[in-house]
């Protein structure tokens, strides 16, 4: 973790910074190593998950740097390094909350390995592929697709302030996607889900969800018809 | 069937709102905020809808 988190310091911030040959910046350098440090000897998340890239990051947001902050080369290897620098501090994170198990691990039965769990962890995956596959999809339509790169070409006076603007807000909403739709029902079965089988048990003494979902369905399909027969 | 039909919900509401999240882009990147704003938050309401399937799908204790 630390030596990942040196190497992002180097490759994203002080390469570019010497190379640019931006002297007044060379103050910038130092947050960044004095909170890893610190992270690192006094395992604070908020340190090492938020303090490090911000300190690393928003110094790439000053005009001196701006020809190596464009470059594809550097963002690539920059982009890579804050993956492999999140992961190794989120692996060691878990590893240092995890229990402490005692006595032998062994591998579950696959054949009497009931159901509910199958489905548990089939939606667990579920989980984990819309992780990936939400803010994947969002980027593509910011940057590449083509239909929406050439829309904000022609409307936008800026068109790169526009589709940064665009993709800081694709980040916002999958990272609202995240919080709210896929880590809150994990979050809530940790707990046991009783506030979920609390309010199943009640709305299956009031079932009117149910037949309010059946009426909306049968008024779409009633308006799709009269769509197609008044046509 | 209905073992299955709470998770298959869920995934099919939470990709479903991830087309309307996208729909939105397009109105935004033509400066159509008035329908990005719409789209986006049909979008959340049914990612929200998909959310509280993935709840019941893992809540579910039958079997």
């Amino acid at each position: 973790m630390g030596l990942l988190g040196a190497n992002l310091w180097m490759t994203a911030l002080v390469v570019p910074t010497l190379g640019a040959q931006a002297w007044p910046l060379v103050p910038l350098l130092l947050p960044a190593p004095a909170l890893l440090i610190f992270g690192i000897a006094s395992g604070s998340p908020p340190s090492l998950l938020l303090g490090v890239p911000l300190a690393i990051l928003v110094p790439l947001g000053l005009p001196e740097l701006a020809t190596s902050r464009a470059s594809p080369g550097p963002f690539i290897v920059a982009a890579l390094g804050l993956a492999g620098y999140l992961a190794a501090v989120l692996s060691a994170l878990a590893r240092r909350d995890a229990p402490v198990v005692v006595g032998e691990r062994r591998a579950l039965d696959p054949v009497a390995r009931p159901e509910r769990w199958q489905r548990r962890r089939r939606v667990h995956a579920a989980a984990v592929a819309l992780a990936l596959i939400v803010p994947a999809a969002l980027l593509y339509a910011v940057n590449l697709d083509p239909t929406n790169v050439q829309a904000i070409a022609s409307a936008n006076p800026r068109p790169e302030s526009a589709r940064a603007l665009l993709t800081a807000a694709a980040a916002l909403v999958a990272m609202v996607v995240f919080a709210h739709a896929l880590v809150r029902p994990l979050v809530g079965h940790l707990d046991g889900d009783r506030a979920v089988r609390a309010e199943v048990d009640r709305r299956r003494q009031r079932s009117w969800l149910l037949w309010l979902v059946i009426a909306f369905g049968l008024g779409l399909a009633g308006a799709a018809i009269a769509r197609g027969a008044l046509s | 069937m209905k073992r299955y039909f709470f998770e298959l919900l869920a995934l099919v509401l939470i990709l479903g709102a991830l087309g309307f999240f996208y729909s939105a882009i397009g109105f935004l990147a033509r400066r159509d905020y008035v329908g990005g704003g719409l789209i986006a938050a049909v979008g959340l309401v049914v990612i929200h809808v998909g959310a509280e399937m993935a709840r019941l799908a893992l809540a579910d204790r039958t079997s």
